[in-house]
């Protein structure tokens, strides 16, 4: 990323389709609150985005800043603290921000394109060297500011991260509310920061276990029909809405978990006795059994390279978390800390794995380097669930249970927590790709 | 979109490049439903509009689960000094062994399908909200399942039950603390036609 080719301009000049739709401000049904930040974190101020005409339906700057933020990589100025808000390259007075310690700022606007949409220019500056490091420049529909927003923090993220951003990814969960009548389950999916929420599936019987296709595209989930007496795996299409069931069998249909190059799932049945892993080939329909045993084993989850499958068994007594080959074969124990260990989640490179573990503070989200076998506990418990790396691995959501049920994201060293939060009970989150 | 950069290594340019790609998918892929925030209750997305939700729903246990027994013969399930009138089994943490307690109320339902061998009866098992879902999914089948042997071992026969599991989902009681936790670590005896 140092590369310094002096004026390499103009990639392309595709203009982007324009929806549509009209322009709604995003709802958020989770409420973001960042709770704890870590020190040694890059400093940067992003100045709020100029437009000369009317002003901006969305405070680009303050979503970029959010992303960052939350990412604790970033010590992210507050805009009542900021010297000036410059938007301009030419406007910045370098010294007042040497003065002030910011070592990088982001300097932009967006001006309408006469189309309905807008054309965004931005600037990443050196402080320190006094000039600008980095210019971009894109255009965005006149819905997409948000998705404009967190495409700018993805870029200054790379740049200094090394890593892809996630702030372009979507997440799925489960709420349960009270409403009139009974009960009301919703699977939603949204942003990855709670924005733009949309309800996927609804039922007044439970609804389980989302987990996203690798490509973003499906989530396969778990309904209960009561009336029917049975639980049901299903496949849903987030385009067309539509529902492929893939088994419906008496006893468990349950914790389907989709293999990395999206041909199969893993899922738990118990119509032929205990609850045993299968793996579901969804271009064949084949049902081949992959555990077989008087314990439960159960919650599988894929290794990335499709190698191996982890899943949760008290096969030794108390639950713990075992990986076998992908057909079955060369079963071992992987986890021996703490009482239990459950729910396990590989990260996307493989060498980590996130579960549950149980201890004497309840159940906590533990991070097992597979390297060496050492255990980070990133959660305070005592009903935390649901574990699920961010898509490039920097981070984990996962659900806090109990009084105020609510996701959580903490960064994989524990330093770094955000909450997401809304009325009514949310569950089990599941990140899907990165989105870009 | 049109990007430009200056001064920008290519690796940038080719994430800026990856960006456009993900801007114009998002334009023609269709996804309305996952853009606009809005509840969309489409045909074919709503599932079913059971009113069974245990005591949440208001809808007294006594009549839901009785929906498979003769009209006549009803009051026995309702009467207290009926043991078929006990048609909740409560378990102990991480158990799945029935409670001495309910043995006379296992005997007099076992007998009850022995002589009404039409009769179906699901047998629906909950855990309380510790530990991690799908997992209690399994713990709330193991008990409904050693429900299912006792019963078998008074007189049911296996073609007469059923077992369907909602682990934690569909707690009898809201809310954490043991209190809550005793009601919700349970097997419901539903009587279906």
């Amino acid at each position: 990323m140092k590369v310094t080719t002096p004026r390499s301009i103009l990639f392309g000049t595709a203009a982007l389709a324009l929806s549509l739709l009209a322009i709604m401000p995003a709802r958020a049904a989770l409420q973001v609150d960042i709770t704890e930040s870590a020190d040694g974190a890059v400093p940067i101020a992003i100045s709020p985005f100029a437009s000369s005409g009317q002003a901006l339906p969305l405070d680009m700057a303050q979503v970029a800043s959010d992303d960052l933020e939350s990412t604790g990589l970033f010590d992210v100025l507050d805009r009542d603290s900021m010297v000036a808000t410059p938007s301009d390259p030419d406007e910045v007075n370098y010294q007042n921000w040497r003065s002030a310690s910011v070592d990088n700022l982001v300097v932009g606007s967006a001006e309408a394109n006469g189309s309905g949409g807008y054309r965004i220019r931005f600037d990443l500056l050196d402080v320190y060297q006094g000039r600008s490091s980095s210019s971009f420049q894109l255009n965005a529909g006149g819905n997409e500011l948000r998705d404009a927003a967190h495409t700018i923090a993805n870029l200054v993220y790379e740049k200094f991260i090394g890593e892809k951003g996630y702030f372009l990814s979507r997440i799925a969960y489960i709420t349960m509310a009270q409403e009139s009548g009974g009960l009301r389950y919703r699977l939603i999916v949204s942003d990855y920061d709670g924005y733009n929420p949309a309800t996927v599936y609804s039922s007044r019987d439970p609804i389980m276990s989302p987990a996203w296709s690798p490509d973003g595209s499906k989530l396969a989930y778990v309904a209960f029909d009561v009336d029917r007496g049975r639980s049901s795996l299903r496949v849903q299409d987030l385009a067309s809405g539509n529902i492929r069931e893939i088994s419906a069998r008496e006893g468990i249909n349950g914790a389907p978990a989709w293999s990395p190059d999206g041909d199969a799932l893993a899922l738990t049945l118990s119509y032929r006795g205990s609850p045993d892993i299968y793996r579901y080939d969804l271009n064949t329909n084949q049902l081949t059994q992959l555990t077989n045993n008087g314990a439960i084993d159960t919650e599988a989850t894929w290794s990335p390279d499709g190698q191996h499958i982890a899943f949760t068994s008290d096969r030794g007594g108390k639950p713990q978390v075992y990986r076998m080959r992908r057909d079955g074969s060369q079963v071992e124990r992987m986890t021996y800390d703490g009482e239990s260990n459950q729910r396990a989640d590989f990260s996307p490179d493989g060498d980590k794995l996130a579960m549950v573990q149980k201890s004497g503070n309840g159940f906590r989200i533990a991070v097992q380097d597979l390297e060496n076998n050492n255990i980070r506990i990133v959660s305070e418990g005592p009903l935390d669930d649901s574990p699920n790396f961010a898509p490039n691995g920097q981070a984990i959501m996962f659900a806090k249970q109990g009084r105020n049920n609510e996701l959580a994201t903490v960064t994989i060293d524990g330093e770094t927590k955000t909450r997401l939060s809304q009325s009514g009970e949310v569950r089990e989150p599941a990140w899907g790709p990165l989105g870009y | 979109m049109s990007v430009m950069t200056n001064q920008v290594g290519r690796r940038c340019a080719l994430a800026v490049v990856m960006v456009l790609a993900a801007f114009a998918l998002a334009a023609c892929g269709g996804d309305k439903n996952l853009r606009d925030g809005e509840d969309l209750p489409a045909a074919g997305m709503d599932g079913g509009d059971d009113q069974g939700m245990g005591m949440q729903s208001g809808r007294d246990i006594d009549v839901r689960g009785l929906e498979g027994i003769d009209p006549e013969d009803r009051s026995m399930f309702t009467d207290p000094d009926n043991p078929l009138s006990t048609r909740i089994i409560y378990f102990d943490l991480d158990s799945s062994a029935i409670p001495s307690r309910f043995s006379q109320a296992i005997s007099a339902h076992g007998r009850y399908l022995s002589e009404h061998p039409d009769v179906k009866l699901r047998l629906e098992g909950h855990t309380d909200e510790r530990g991690t879902r799908e997992y209690n999914v399994a713990l709330g089948e193991r008990r409904a399942e050693s429900v299912q042997q006792a019963l078998v071992l008074s007189g049911a026969s296996d073609g007469q039950l059923s077992t369907l599991s909602f682990g934690e989902e569909r707690p009898a009681e809201l809310g954490s603390g043991e209190e809550a936790y005793s009601k919700n670590r349970r097997v419901e005896f539903i009587y279906t036609k």
